[in-house]
């Protein structure tokens, strides 16, 4: 059953669940915008697709994996997140893939993941940068979340997505969606703009490995610059380093855009050059992961694209990629 | 929650100094906790990640073999940060182990065979657990003839001098030992790896080659054996990569769509040819 | 005007063969975005454009070709980071071949609203901060100028009004402080910097360990710090890092910062002659000492 969530009982929703839940929505973070932790009184951005991804709170950018001196168990209420937008619920359904049905569990990633509910916020008005529907997503796409918030006037009509979802919403007992609200919920959907780019998929996982050597890498890697922005503004990516400290065993992102990603401590480096890395990237994303898990590692959010400082935007790379090999 | 990043505590038992250059140390390793040495269950090929706390974590394949019951064994050249560490260890500090990790050397599909094994320096290691696997007068009925070559730079770079000496008295294997370069005591054959195998000249009829080396060395050692008329299904190998996690997760450790450290490090010469020339 | 120029001359250099390869500007995928062309034939060199969007500094390609002939755009920050790298002995003045382009001042993306017109001066509303600050190298460094040399030339030490880094030092500070707890190093700051073609950077070293990679602010300020000093008297404040920079660091005011104590205690101003002594790689008797007590 589809329910009604008022504008006006806003405050009192998220006060709710930030009794139960460690609560995070969209807010201003040192002068960007991030999923931060929900006050009673911040301003509202739930019509913003935040610049740093949903990811950090299941995968923070430091993490303990171990306290030398056997720290005691932390106890702590389980993540929510209000307003997440569908292109990064189902990335963090993808980094599920790999840090916790790929055997063996990760147990710091599942300790933040278990229990955590997502309340999606659609997207009715993606931004130019934006290709999900090409990913397999959508901007009403529910992979990922447990409710999917849409849109209308007062309001947001809402919808369980999971039995998690359904029994929240049960809790909650807002009134039902009238049949107007419905109607125009419906109507927010169907006019949202087709956002897919003329980028072919379908098997270019196959196509991609027979491709490994083909002169078109050469090419197109040629304006990267090698920073790491495309990786940590990812909402899929999750490669990591381990480090000490004299207190902890850490984690900390990386990137395979870095040199130091692959080099062996005898000097050797497999990936030698901006190409391989540049190729690394775009094959995990569209190659690799999907052989080993059978699905993109990129959910069209176009961060990526956004804040490149050269504009290599990876659907020209996905087009050139799909016509030359 | 089990958390896979907490290692076991072990006890630094023995530390052999493996190299006159004193850059190769063998450390054997033996649980603190009786549980861990009992569900510590390894088969030859894999490896484990090594950590001193503050220092860090590295992955080193395990050289004891699994018939060699109560303790590890890990041969460690000093090259990074937690190895230089370890260098510095004496008997009786704690290690953090966790794994084991990796896939092993296809023990089943060796059985009937004649195996053999050809290392270069440090490469002995991982070869090793394997060689005294099959050697050990449980299993060594299973197997047929076994032959080992095993080349180092100088007489200075071998390593387990110690067990060379042992390997080359028994009856039912043999071992030639050669160096790049000898010196005045040196009274043994100098030459490259690749050229004694030619030497030897083993047959490919059931046959399977092992092999781990500097990458130069296992190059000119395929050539070699492909000359010889080993197909890339009977020679095996084992990779390095850099590694992190050890369980999958990093996604630093790929070849293509193969992941060092759960579908390696052992690999046939008929897998590598299928993936990309990365490593 | 200039873009037509600048395809025909480009075009001309590659069908005759005077470039191999020549790097310039394309339309991007976004409104305030350009994107990088290397254009290996005339039929590429038509893709060429140059608007207030061109904001990368160019030069910052220019070392990975060794053996090539190369032509390129440069404006008057890329034509001093390139006074730098020909000083510095990355490029062969004898390979590239610049051609100049009068600029307007490009965008800063972080600045850019949607809809601003890009023709009716709209944009300049996002002008990047470094424009408001440029200077045109004193060098006949250019194989043809395209437009008028019309650029204004401020005072190398202006003060950059957004930070307080010349006030007391509690106050710079928690303002560095503030600054760098932003930084995510990506190092799009230095990737995207001319100047930073060393090799191997400190931070890509895992033994020793100059740099951790833990999430925390002195690990920024140690990265950032060094990079400043690596960069004294060698920074041609293009300020193609703080265009770069995904999390708006005030990259600029620590450059700056850097640039005016040059000027300052040394008389030395960065990017203008390829010939001339480097700051840190000359001595006069009459050098300031006041920093040694």
């Amino acid at each position: 059953m589809a329910r009604f969530l008022a504008r006006s009982a806003l405050d009192e929703v998220l006060a709710r669940l930030a009794r139960s839940y460690h609560l995070h929505w969209p807010g201003k973070l040192r002068g960007k915008t991030g999923y931060i932790p929900w006050q009673a009184g911040q301003e509202s951005m739930l019509d913003h697709n935040p610049d740093a991804t949903v990811k950090e709170l299941f995968l923070p950018r430091t993490e303990v994996l171990m306290e030398f001196d056997d720290g005691q168990e932390k106890t702590s209420r389980p993540l929510a997140v209000f307003g997440v937008r569908p292109c990064d619920a189902r990335a963090v359904h993808l980094l599920d893939r790999v840090f916790v049905e790929q055997p063996p569990v990760d147990g710091p990633y599942q300790e933040r993941r278990q229990g955590a509910l997502f309340i999606g916020m659609a997207c009715p008005q993606p931004q130019m940068t934006c290709f999900c529907s090409t990913v397999g997503g959508g901007p009403f796409d529910t992979v990922g979340l447990d409710v999917l918030l849409t849109p209308v006037d007062e309001g947001w009509v809402a919808e369980a997505a999971s039995t998690a979802g359904e029994e929240y919403l049960e809790q909650e007992a807002w009134p039902e969606a009238t049949k107007e609200q419905q109607a125009q919920a419906r109507a927010e959907k169907d006019q949202a703009r087709a956002v897919a780019e003329e980028v072919e998929l379908e098997g270019l996982a196959k196509k991609l490995e027979a491709s490994f050597e083909a002169p078109v890498w050469e090419r197109l890697h040629e304006k990267c610059l090698g920073c790491a922005v495309c990786t940590y503004y990812c909402p899929t990516c999750h490669c990591f380093d381990v480090t000490d400290t004299d207190k902890a065993r850490l984690r900390t992102w990386d990137s395979c855009m870095f040199p130091l990603f692959t080099l062996h401590t005898s000097g050797h480096n497999p990936r030698l050059s901006g190409k391989e890395r540049m190729r690394q990237r775009v094959m995990h994303k569209f190659c690799y992961f999907p052989l080993r898990l059978e699905d993109h590692a990129c959910v069209g959010c176009g961060r990526c694209i956004e804040l490149c400082p050269v504009n290599l935007d990876i659907r020209q790379v996905l087009a050139e990629l799909g016509g030359c090999l | 929650m089990s958390n896979p990043y907490v290692p076991k505590s072990a006890r630094i038992e023995e530390i052999i100094t493996e190299t006159a250059v004193n850059d190769v140390k063998t450390f054997r390793m033996v649980f603190t906790e009786s549980e861990d040495r009992e569900s510590f269950r390894y088969e030859p090929g894999q490896f484990a990640e090594l950590s001193l706390p503050g220092v860090g974590e590295a992955p080193i394949s395990i050289t004891s073999s699994p018939t060699q019951e109560g303790y590890l064994e890990f041969s460690i050249k000093k090259a990074g940060k937690l190895t230089t560490a370890l260098h510095h260890a004496e008997v009786g500090q704690e290690v953090g182990i966790r794994g084991p990790y990796g896939n092993v050397f296809p023990v089943d599909s060796l059985e009937g065979k004649d195996l053999q094994f050809i290392a270069g320096g440090i490469g002995l290691a991982p070869l090793r657990s394997l060689f005294n696997y099959c050697i050990d007068p449980k299993n060594r009925q299973r197997f047929g003839s076994i032959v080992m070559i095993y080349g180092a730079r100088s007489p200075g770079d071998l390593v387990f001098k110690w067990e060379l000496e042992k390997w080359a008295e028994a009856e039912d294997l043999a071992l030639y030992v050669t160096v790049d370069r000898g010196d005045e005591q040196w009274d043994g054959r100098v030459g490259f790896v690749p050229a004694i195998l030619m030497d030897v000249s083993p047959s490919p009829n059931n046959a399977v080659a092992i092999t781990c080396g500097p990458p130069i060395m296992i190059k000119f050692v395929i050539q070699s054996l492909e000359e010889l008329g080993f197909t890339p299904e009977q020679i095996v190998t084992t990779l390095e990569m850099r590694m992190k996690c050890g369980i999958g997760k990093c996604g630093r450790c790929n070849i293509g769509s193969q992941y060092v450290c759960l579908d390696g490090p052992v690999f046939t010469y008929a897998q590598l040819k299928e993936m990309p020339q990365e490593y | 005007m200039v873009q037509e120029q600048l395809r025909k001359e480009a075009a001309r250099l590659l069908r005759e063969g005077e470039v191999d390869v020549f790097i310039g500007y394309a339309r991007g995928s976004l409104p305030a975005q350009s994107t990088v062309v290397f254009a290996r034939s005339s039929e590429d060199a038509q893709e060429l454009v140059f608007d207030p969007t061109c904001h990368p500094n160019l030069a910052v390609y220019l070392p990975r070709f060794k053996k090539e002939r190369v032509g390129v755009v440069v404006k008057a920050c890329d034509a001093r980071a390139l006074v730098e790298l020909i000083r510095e002995r990355q490029v062969d003045p004898d390979k590239v071949l610049a051609i100049g382009v009068e600029c307007p001042g490009v965008i800063d993306r972080d600045r850019w609203e949607e809809g601003m017109s890009l023709d009716d001066g709209e944009w300049k509303e996002a002008l990047a901060v470094a424009c408001e600050h440029c200077r045109l190298p004193a060098v006949d460094l250019f194989h043809c100028w395209l437009g008028e040399k019309k650029v204004a030339v401020e005072e190398a030490d202006a003060q950059v009004s957004s930070s307080p880094i010349d006030e007391d030092s509690e106050e710079r500070y928690r303002w560095f402080s503030a600054e760098m707890e932003k930084c995510i190093r990506c190092y799009a700051c230095r990737q995207a910097c001319p100047a930073c073609y060393c090799p191997e950077c400190f931070t890509d070293r895992s033994h020793p360990d100059w740099v951790s990679p833990v999430h925390e602010p002195p690990e920024a300020m140690l990265f950032h710090l060094v990079r400043t000093l690596h960069l004294a008297g060698r920074c041609t404040d293009c300020g193609a890092c703080a265009r770069a920079c995904p999390q708006n660091i005030n990259l600029l005011a620590l450059h700056r910062r850097m640039e005016a104590e040059a000027v300052r205690r040394f008389g030395y101003l960065s990017g203008q002659d390829p010939d001339a002594p480097s700051l840190l790689g000359s001595f006069s008797k009459d050098d300031s000492d006041d920093f040694i007590k």
